[in-house]
């Protein structure tokens, strides 16, 4: 790797591409503490879970966001870190632009505010993470469990997890 | 049928003669069982876009009589479990294999019914094999099975229908 190509590198790592001026605007004049994270694809937003619910209200409900439809949620456990984050995939059927709302959550006690009332969709993808991760998702409408059947125990995602209610093969390999 | 099949056995057996007469019946009962064998309209995942594929025009089960499929558990003689089973499902289709009326058959088709197949292992949800809920009569491997497979296992049950007996009950 010549040296100049890693330099770019470091910088792009170190300085977040602003991928849409405008709208990054409007975001950062509203909610000065909300960080752009370096992300290549997709312009990528770290809230604070108690600032969540606000900050989708406004990018749903503000007319220069107008991010109408949800796409995905999605959650990640970072065992090492100590830590979990849930990304919130939105986009606007406009123009087809994207947003991801990244929040990060301590593993000890993840708990975010749900944003199922806000998009009906996120109803289904809240209680995957819920069952999966162990995630908390707060003032979720219906928080049973979506794919698992009802006598599980533990979150098969995390890192740590052992199943103890069903049979559960290791490989022995 | 009741009465035939139920007291018939056990007043013919001691009658000199009558075991002529229940193996001449065993006959016509399996004949008609195995020729006339309707599925449950059950299916999971890849397997049964094969079975779909069997039940259609090219391979066309219903030429070795399994009909049509039934949607209702109460019309239904067989199920094929095509696919995989979790543990979500696991006791929905128990329930399903419960209301369906005697005789009752069980074919496992394809891995993941066989044993978990690809899931078998490091898996939180799947249930390895459907012979952990259900008595299999039939085993069909392959991932999934070519409808020549399938109608291949579909022969061997009816063979395995026509060696059965209405004594059978009789003697437990």
């Amino acid at each position: 790797m010549s040296e100049e190509i890693k330099n770019t590198q470091e910088n792009t790592a170190e300085a977040p591409q602003i991928h849409d001026a405008e709208l990054h605007a409007v975001i950062s004049g509203a909610f000065p503490d909300v960080a752009l994270v370096a992300s290549p694809q997709i312009a990528t937003y770290a809230v604070k879970p108690e600032k969540l619910l606000a900050f989708a209200a406004f990018i749903r409900d503000d007319a220069r966001c107008g991010f109408d439809f949800p796409v995905l949620v999605t959650g990640v456990d970072r065992a090492p870190e100590n830590r979990m984050e849930v990304f919130y995939h939105l986009l606007r059927t406009r123009d087809g632009h994207k947003v991801v709302i990244k929040i990060d959550l301590d593993r000890a006690n993840p708990a975010l505010p749900s944003l199922a009332m806000l998009y009906r969709s996120f109803d289904w993808h809240e209680r995957e993470q819920m069952e999966l991760l162990g995630i908390t998702f707060e003032g979720h409408p219906d928080p049973r469990k979506l794919l698992l059947d009802d006598t599980y125990t533990g979150y098969p995602l995390r890192k740590e997890y052992e199943d103890e209610a069903h049979e559960y093969i290791k490989r022995p390999y | 049928m009741g009465i035939i099949l139920d007291k018939l056995p056990s007043v013919l057996e001691p009658v000199p003669g009558g075991n002529f007469v229940l193996a001449c019946l065993d006959d016509v009962i399996n004949w008609a069982r195995s020729n006339s064998l309707w599925p449950l309209t059950f299916g999971t995942s890849c397997c049964a876009i094969e079975m779909m594929h069997t039940g259609c025009a090219r391979h066309d089960w219903s030429r070795f009589g399994f009909e049509v499929n039934r949607a209702s558990p109460r019309q239904a003689d067989m199920i094929v479990v095509a696919g995989t089973i979790v543990y979500k499902l696991a006791p929905l289709l128990k329930r399903l294999y419960d209301q369906m009326p005697e005789p009752k058959y069980v074919v496992a088709m394809g891995s993941c019914a066989i044993s978990g197949g690809p899931f078998h292992y490091n898996s939180y949800s799947t249930l390895n094999g459907v012979d952990k809920i259900l008595p299999v009569d039939v085993y069909i491997p392959g991932c999934p099975p070519r409808p020549e497979a399938l109608i291949h296992g579909l022969l061997q049950l009816q063979k395995k229908i026509k060696t059965e007996s209405i004594k059978d009950k009789l003697h437990g």
